[in-house]
């Protein structure tokens, strides 16, 4: 059996990931050599020195995984009756507008527009769930999502207005997903005052926004009607204004999609929380291959944004829509690469959250799925419902969905980076190993490409604590 | 004839109070309140902890409640309320209802002021427990002129925890209760700031003070031990170490095991146990904490208690209870060079540290 490593470089340096220590080692090429031809090569005696002294000090162990299960598995009862953070409401799965990539638009196997909406029965009964489901938690949030959430504006009204007559004692945050071409003053003064978190959806300048957000009646672009708005709420419902995230949906048919500067020029997103999400593929009918011209554009602007963590390039030319990639980087591989001695027998590939516990997503007929991105058709993603509550089984085969490939997780050198949840092993049928594993080669190089790219930072002085107290200490520790 | 109490607002810190009746005796525990929000209405009080049922059943209506109670206990709690909104205001209402009033809650001076003063005005007995404060009366300076530690003959047991918020409260007072039912005299130092109120002494304040050394506190802590031991003539000594005893990690210090390092070195525990929230721990890890806590703290451990708390260390510390069946502790029987223990056999654990106790007795050194 082979040690759990996987060796690369950069230009400037050699490197093994152990995989069972979480650690990134610096070795001689001699060293990466050995481990990356997965042959054994002819070692120098100092290299050969080096292996044996790694080897002594807990390094380059084979894999010790006898058995692929969450180590939430046996716990997961109790915490799905103790435990649930958030809920997530679909009020209706009507919508005003007709995205070209809606998961709506029936490209899609997870969902169509409907004109159904959630009864306010259906709300009460989910809001009494997640209290007496949330002992253990003093933080929870309901989020309002459609279809366009804001078309049933009353029962989201009552909806907080019960939540709040019920929650004494607990820490209620509310956020929404909106498409932002409904509001009105009325509702933007009832946001604010409530302290709802929003999620609005832009993708960018006009002629990228237009391309596909447009209205269903006339088939009309929505940017002007959603610009003018942010510019209203920031000039006379600034509380508000500093709760709104943008989401720009990146299409890689228009090139021009994730480089553009929009985000950071127009002093309507001056500080905004911008994020960006390449158009996703899960679910989809057919999969649509991108364009070659996109993705040398994409890896061009996130190199941008790394030359503008070493200070080659202004932060002010970089796009804010590939940022989100050097944040995961940061997270997975400093902020939540914890040093460990090794990975206990039983065990789980990172990637699936607990379902129900992070963001329980009740339908408009009171169905529980993980989450919104999880299709509404397929009923192996479904975890019970409103009236009868979770179906614990169904939720521990979520969780534990690297057991339909634990033979390929228990040797694989990404086991603590892998990213894959559920969801992109449902083939709307069943979850199919075929599925799960056909994304592995795409995420494993993503993986090491991240490895080097931290190493490299590294190598060229730069220092990811000093970016972390950057971010939580934005006018000094001091202050 | 007992009076009809009320506590709010409840929770998990409350709870082992209950369950080894450590409250006043002319009480009797009628209504357990708790805020709408917490989720525990119409459950059993034990559910707040996931334990065992007691035959009291939650409630939410404080002031239906309140009108049907005598005495009302403001406890001190884990979980979140707006204290300015939620607590004060219900302890104005007690008040102006002329309810007789236990308050174990930290008070400012000047709501202390406030109370005591309506309280005399309605006519309503306001006794007060929030303030750790010494309830024996130290030679302070004797003990700090001298700087010696005094020997202290009576067996100690201490009860450490690798983290705080592992359950330590609760496993002291049942322990407690277990030795006293078995017929011992036991004194009891808790971590607890109202241990007045279940008639218990408390960590004493001059361990956290900044006016004093951390070599005077030793010695502070020794002459408080001999004191209790000198005046109580007590067959065993039960002391609650507050905080953990290690880091946890770079955000989350538990106090770095300071206190439990000062309280240590001023007595050598015979005999100890560590409790601990659950993990899949490595079975050889627990076997080298417990051989490092001997070296660094002194520390014989003798048990350890698995609590039913699944902690998550993130920004804010969670703690989540867990079905203790879900544990699997069984599986670890033997293997250890230390028994270990849940919350469905505590009692167990508490026989295994007595028969324990009495082998050194078999031991006779002057």
């Amino acid at each position: 059996m082979t040690s759990l490593v996987h060796a690369f470089s950069t230009f400037d340096g050699y490197y093994i990931y152990d995989t069972n220590t979480s650690s990134i080692l610096k070795v001689p090429k001699g060293v990466h050599d050995n481990f990356k031809s997965g042959v054994s090569i002819e070692l120098s005696p100092e290299d050969k020195r080096i292996i044996e002294s790694l080897k002594e000090y807990g390094f380059l162990k084979k894999s010790n995984i006898v058995k692929i299960e969450h180590p939430y598995s046996s716990r997961l009862r109790s915490l799905l009756e103790r435990r649930v953070g958030s809920i997530t409401l679909q009020v209706t799965q009507r919508c005003n507008l007709r995205c070209r990539y809606c998961v709506y638009s029936g490209s899609y196997n997870t969902r169509t527009h409907s004109n159904s909406s959630m009864s306010f029965e259906v709300a009460r009964k989910s809001v009494d769930f997640l209290i007496s489901h949330s002992v253990d938690t003093d933080n929870v949030n309901i989020g309002f999502y459609g279809g366009e959430p804001l078309l049933e504006f009353d029962l989201i009204k009552s909806t907080v207005k019960y939540a709040r007559s019920v929650g004494e004692g607990k820490k209620i945050r509310f956020g929404m997903t909106t498409n932002g071409t409904v509001f009105t003053d009325e509702i933007l003064g009832y946001l604010e005052e409530n302290g709802f978190n929003l999620l609005l959806s832009l993708d960018g300048p006009k002629e990228v926004h237009d391309k596909n957000r447009v209205f269903a009646h006339d088939g009309r672009g929505t940017f002007d009607i959603i610009m003018d708005q942010v510019s209203h709420i920031r000039d006379d419902f600034p509380e508000l204004y500093k709760s709104i995230a943008f989401n720009a949906v990146i299409d890689p048919r228009l090139e021009a999609s994730c480089s553009n500067t929009f985000f950071i020029n127009c002093e309507e997103f001056e500080n905004a929380n911008v994020a960006g999400n390449i158009i996703g593929d899960v679910y989809r009918k057919k999969q649509a291959k991108i364009p070659e011209k996109f993705l040398i554009k994409y890896e061009e602007e996130y190199f941008k944004v790394l030359m503008s963590k070493l200070g080659v390039v202004s932060d002010r030319s970089i796009s804010k829509l590939v940022y989100f990639k050097f944040e995961n980087l940061l997270g997975s591989l400093f902020v939540l690469r914890n040093k460990t001695r090794s990975i206990s027998p039983h065990n789980h590939p990172s990637g699936p959250c607990i379902p129900g516990c992070r963001k329980l997503f009740i339908d408009v007929n009171g169905n529980f799925f993980p989450c919104e991105n999880a299709s509404e058709s397929s009923s192996t993603m479904m975890i019970g419902n409103i009236d009868e509550g979770f179906d614990i089984e169904a939720a521990r085969r979520i969780l534990n969905i690297g057991q339909i490939s634990e033979n390929q997780c228990k040797n694989c050198w990404a086991f603590r980076l892998c990213s894959q949840c559920a969801i992109f092993a449902d083939d709307g049928f069943c979850l199919s190993r075929k599925h799960r594993l056909a994304r592995c080669a795409d995420d494993k190089h993503g993986f090491e490409e991240d490895l080097k790219d931290y190493c490299l930072l590294i190598e060229l002085g730069f220092e990811f604590q000093a970016e972390i107290n950057k971010v939580r200490y934005p006018r000094g520790i001091d202050e | 004839m007992s009076s009809k109490t009320l506590v709010y607002p409840f929770d998990q810190q409350f709870l082992p109070i209950i369950e080894t009746k450590k409250y006043p005796p002319n009480l009797e525990i009628t209504f357990c309140v708790s805020p709408k929000g917490w989720g525990f209405a119409g459950k059993d009080i034990g559910y707040v902890a996931y334990a065992e049922h007691r035959g009291i059943q939650v409630v939410d209506d404080f002031e239906a409640a309140l009108a049907e109670v005598d005495v009302v206990i403001f406890s001190t709690y884990q979980k979140y309320i707006d204290r300015e909104k939620s607590v004060l205001p219900r302890i104005q209402k007690a008040i102006a209802n002329r309810k007789n009033i236990y308050c174990c809650l930290p008070l400012s001076g000047s709501e202390y002021g406030k109370f005591s003063e309506e309280s005399a005005k309605y006519g309503a007995n306001f006794v007060y427990f929030g303030n750790e404060c010494l309830d024996v009366s130290l030679p302070i300076d004797h003990i700090l002129r001298q700087k010696r530690l005094q020997p202290i003959a009576t067996p100690v047991v201490a009860i450490a925890s690798l983290t705080e918020f592992s359950g330590k409260f609760s496993l002291q007072l049942k322990f407690a209760q277990y030795m006293r039912e078995q017929g011992y005299k036991v004194s009891l130092i808790t971590s607890k700031s109202y241990s007045a109120f279940v008639q218990e002494h408390p960590v004493p304040s001059f361990l956290f003070s900044n006016s004093f050394s951390e070599l005077d506190k030793i010695f502070m802590f020794n002459g408080y031990v001999k004191y209790i031991q000198d005046t109580e003539n007590p067959d065993l000594i039960v002391i609650s170490i507050p905080g953990g005893l290690l880091p946890v990690n770079s955000a989350d210090s538990s106090w770095f095991g300071i206190t439990a390092y000062e309280i240590t070195r001023a007595v050598t525990p015979d005999a100890s146990f560590l409790v601990s929230y659950f993990e899949n721990f490595e079975l050889s890890h627990i076997d080298e904490i417990v051989t490092m806590f001997n070296h660094r703290f002194s520390l014989n451990v003798n048990a350890v208690i698995f609590n039913n708390i699944m902690i998550e260390f993130a920004e804010e510390t969670n703690i989540s209870y867990i079905d203790s069946d879900a544990m699997g502790l069984g599986e670890a029987d033997g293997e250890l060079s230390v028994p270990i223990f849940g919350v469905h056999n505590i009692n167990e654990s508490f026989s295994y540290m007595l028969s324990t106790l009495s082998q050194y007795s078999d031991i006779a050194t002057l």
